[in-house]
């Protein structure tokens, strides 16, 4: 185990003498006498409470309470995890990693201000001193954590915020730009229609289509209702992709997080941008056809990705991060309904939304707030009205089937459990399938669930399509503790007479489960992890490390891999030919503190490579090829029957790998970060493939800027590319 | 891959008893990635009960202060100094050291628990400012050079041996 000794080293980030520290500690058990006037001034704690209003607001929540990932910043768990250190230190904190996405945007006065505001939001007394970034007071000695009355009732928004807010409409605690998101050009400052299409001859995509998809096209977002993201055009293989080139470009909206997954149907894109912003272009030209600017912006600067969208009958669907879920006319971009998906405050969508026989079936995100007034769900709409058809509770709650899971907290404590991924489906089962994430808070001491699975937390659940009724489900990480979601992409592979769905999480395990019944068959670790230290050999039940389960809130704990996750968002890809699943892996560790605090470090025997790209025969799970890089992935897959895959980086890399070998045949750097879906398509004979560059986004952003720092990319340049071979070729 | 790195990274055949890793920076925030810098490598070779380790760093942001053998729970879950190595007090430099391992420390080697941590001016003691697991010896391919086949994964066969109730 760490020592204390080691524990205060990572609290400071620096050289502090343990008697220092003790003497800080001391000083700490001070809290609730009188405190001395801390270095900043009222004018100081005024202006920061505006620039807190504008860039912090948003994660952090107007009583600087924090939510998921954005810690608390006021009370007793900012007391414990801050009162030990200095303003400097907090200074250069904040500095350093704030805005998320933005760090050191702000000038110096701006940050001076905030830790101000800060330093007064845990009672601190201003005084006649201003702060400077130098100032290096230890924070206990000025602040107690008791948060004064009217910043317990929240702080207001920035008049420009609310107003945007306003303009923005929708749910008033997802209105709007992102406060401060403005970072250049590129943002988008007015929604509404921009440009009214008439699309001649459009032709509407019915459920055959969607099940048996047209070679050409590209209408469900992973491809295939398998999620297989796989093209059998082959006019681009393994021995001409050397000489693909770019076709045309297309400029994206800048801010949120871009994380888009295009369609394609005779000749037409539907490409999802930030900002709620659907576009519909000529697929050979790049000629714009509409825009829907439906708005509102993201609620969180760098926030929102939209995962997936939909095409069924005449129109394109699409749910908004603020959880409404709309339909336009795929011929104009009219919108024809939106429908809220939920009324609770903080409940949003990154999902995006599958389309299954005239509904709509879309996730929830969001629902970690206790006490919760709502949970998470997957939902089906009527494509043609809007009208829900079916909701599916992703919790167990009392009296459900396994609702003795959460021991036995009552059901406004049971959070979590939200689907930021699209699924599956099998038309011959007429089940979806989908991936949810881990129960929050995602520690389970904090929880308070004891040793309870948590279910339908971090699951594969698989649901009649027509009803939402549950078939079964499989919890792959029962109590999960670590942040490790469970709730990426369900591929759907058959073995001679075995319907199988495979599915990998942060932890890195990759599983294979009968699709039918829901019964474990097979698993296997791609990349190391230390977070299960045994499996049930029957059932497949991984259980976790010993000083996991005796986790306490004062100790720091190691995990491989940490929240980047083993595997994230970025999709694998099915490669029919060879029976291999291609799968963007990461590889990066954690320590992190009961409070929430988190340092990263390479993990160990990857020779400090953060990214790997490996494939596996899906009939055993047999390794097939891999490499690993510096940077990790951060696209999904798109294999082809041309023995290609491709895959793009995050130091701007975007390949094509020989399918069977792994060998890198064509690369090529683009404007920043390629993060997205890539896709293929053909038009008049012609083969394309598309890609997206992309900012934004969790942790498999976050902590690539952290470990990264060689590594260097434009903080702007979200786009589409399109490559095709030369005429003649 | 930076020139020290890649020096490591093509061992001659591994030797039975043949140990090696990168080392990087401890763990690191936004507010330490600027302070916990450098790299490094090691090999570790262990003859009967005696173990010696050779290797070299470089671009800490301080000069190295002292250098350890550490012991911890597991693979990349960090522990306490248990030997002493010799280290140049340099941000530049090497270390080395010859050691006779207890029975359990031999034991710990093979489980992958034991790990090298360089201290320095900008990363001193307990927490460090580089450190790597000493894992066996293994193939590694460069950058953009696919492995065909199995590849090293410190836990091997981890869960699935677990599973059939073989030991990895």
């Amino acid at each position: 185990m760490m020592s204390t000794g080691c524990v205060v080293r990572i609290l400071n980030g620096k050289s502090v003498s343990i008697l220092a520290l003790m003497a800080g500690a001391g000083l700490f058990a001070g809290v609730g006498v009188a405190q001395a006037p801390a270095p900043f001034t009222a004018g100081q704690a005024e202006a920061g409470r505006a620039a807190y209003a504008t860039n912090c607001m948003s994660c952090h929540q107007a009583n600087l309470s924090g939510e998921g990932d954005a810690l608390p910043l006021a009370g007793k768990t900012f007391a414990a995890a801050w009162g030990k250190r200095t303003t400097a230190d907090l200074y250069n904190t904040i500095r350093n990693s704030m805005p998320y996405g933005r760090p050191g945007s702000l000038d110096a006065k701006t940050y001076a201000s905030l830790v101000a505001f800060i330093l007064q939001a845990n009672g601190a007394k201003p005084g006649a001193t201003e702060f400077s970034p130098a100032t290096a007071v230890t924070i206990s000695t000025v602040a107690s954590g008791q948060v004064p009355a009217d910043i317990q009732r929240g702080v207001r928004p920035a008049p420009a915020a609310a107003a945007q807010t306003a303009r923005g409409g929708g749910n008033t605690d997802f209105g709007g730009p992102p406060p401060n998101a403005d970072n250049g050009a590129g943002m988008i400052r007015s929604f509404g229609q921009t440009v009214v299409g008439d699309i001649k001859n459009y032709q509407p995509v019915t459920d055959a289509m969607l099940t048996n998809p047209p070679e050409g096209d590209w209408l469900v977002g992973r491809g295939n209702y398998a999620n297989w993201s796989y093209s059998t055009l082959k006019q681009i293989d393994s021995g001409n992709v050397h000489d693909l080139q770019l076709q045309w470009v297309w400029a994206m909206n800048e801010g949120g997080a871009n994380e888009t997954a295009p369609l394609v149907h005779n000749g037409i894109m539907f490409l999802g941008n930030t900002y709620n912003t659907i576009q519909a272009l000529d697929a050979k030209t790049g000629e714009l056809l509409w825009e829907n600017r439906v708005g509102p912006g993201p609620s969180r600067p760098n926030y929102g990705g939209m995962r997936s969208i939909a095409v069924w009958g005449d129109k394109v669907y699409f749910a908004g991060n603020d959880a409404v879920l709309h339909a336009l006319d795929a011929r104009t971009g009219k919108t024809v309904w939106s429908t809220p998906l939920s009324e609770v405050p903080g409940h949003n969508n990154t999902s995006g939304v599958l389309a299954v026989h005239g509904k709509i079936i879309t996730g929830l995100t969001g629902c970690g707030r206790i006490p919760a007034k709502d949970h998470c769900y997957i939902s089906a709409y009527d494509a043609q009205t809007g009208k829900q058809v079916w909701k599916f509770v992703t919790v167990a709650l009392t009296g459900q089937p396994n609702g003795h899971s959460w021991g036995g907290l009552p059901d406004d404590k049971r959070a979590g459990a939200e689907t930021w991924i699209q699924g599956a489906f099998d038309p011959a089962l007429n089940l979806t399938y989908w991936g949810t994430a881990q129960a929050k808070p995602w520690r389970r001491d904090l929880r308070g669930s004891g040793s309870g699975a948590t279910d339908y937390a971090n699951s594969t659940v698989a649901l009649d399509a027509d009803t939402g009724k549950l078939k079964w489900f499989y919890n792959h990480a029962p109590g999960e503790s670590l942040d490790l979601d469970e709730v990426f992409e369900r591929i759907l592979v058959d073995h001679d007479n075995t319907k199988t769905v495979m599915t990998i999480g942060k932890a890195g395990i990759l599983w294979k489960l009968d699709r039918n019944t829901g019964k474990f068959i097979d698993s296997r670790e791609t990349v190391y992890q230390n977070v299960m230290a045994s499996q049930n050999p029957v059932t497949g039940e991984p259980i976790y490390r010993k000083t996991i389960l005796d986790q306490k809130v004062d100790q720091w704990l190691s995990s491989c891999p940490g929240p980047e996750g083993g595997h994230d968002w970025p999709a694998a890809s099915y490669h029919q030919p060879t029976d291999a699943l291609i799968i963007p892996l990461s590889q990066s560790c954690v320590m992190m503190l009961g409070n929430g605090s988190q340092t990263y470090f390479e993990m160990p025997g990857t020779e400090r490579n953060m990214g790997r790209l490996s494939a596996y025969r899906t009939s055993a799970l047999k390794p097939l090829w891999t490499f690993q890089q510096r940077s990790p992935f951060l696209t999904g897959v798109l294999s082809t029957a041309g023995d290609l895959a491709f895959v793009g980086d995050y130091d701007r890399r975007f390949r094509a790998v020989n399918a069977k070998t792994g060998k890198t045949l064509w690369s090529v750097r683009l404007g920043t970060t390629v993060q997205g879906y890539p896709i293929t398509f053909r038009m008049d004979g012609k083969q394309y493939i598309a890609v997206t560059t992309g900012l934004g986004g969790g942790s498999p952003e976050d902590k690539p800027m952290t470990m990264l720092q060689s590594v260097h990319r434009p903080n702007n340049g979200q786009a589409l590319y399109v490559f095709a071979l030369p005429d003649g070729k | 891959m930076p020139l020290l790195v890649a020096a490591w990274a093509h061992p001659a055949a591994a030797a039975p008893g043949s140990y090696e890793t990168v080392l990087g920076p401890t763990p690191i925030n936004h507010t330490t990635k600027t302070e916990l810098t450098g790299e490094g490598a090691a090999i570790a070779i262990l003859s009967g009960n005696t173990l010696k380790i050779s290797g070299a760093f470089q671009g800490m942001s301080g000069a190295a202060t002292d250098a350890h053998v550490m012991m911890g729970e597991g693979i990349g879950i960090p522990g306490n100094p248990i030997l002493d190595l010799t280290a140049s007090t340099a941000a530049n430099g090497s270390i080395d050291g010859s050691f006779r391992l207890t029975r359990a420390q031999v034991a710990a080697l093979r489980a992958g628990r034991l790990y090298i941590q360089v201290n320095s001016q900008a990363g001193p003691a307990p927490g460090g400012n580089l450190w790597g697991w000493l894992l066996p010896e293994h193939v590694k391919a460069g950058q953009d050079e696919p492995q065909l086949g199995d590849w090293f994964l410190p836990q091997g066969e981890g869960l699935r041996a677990a599973r059939n109730g073989n030991k990895s």
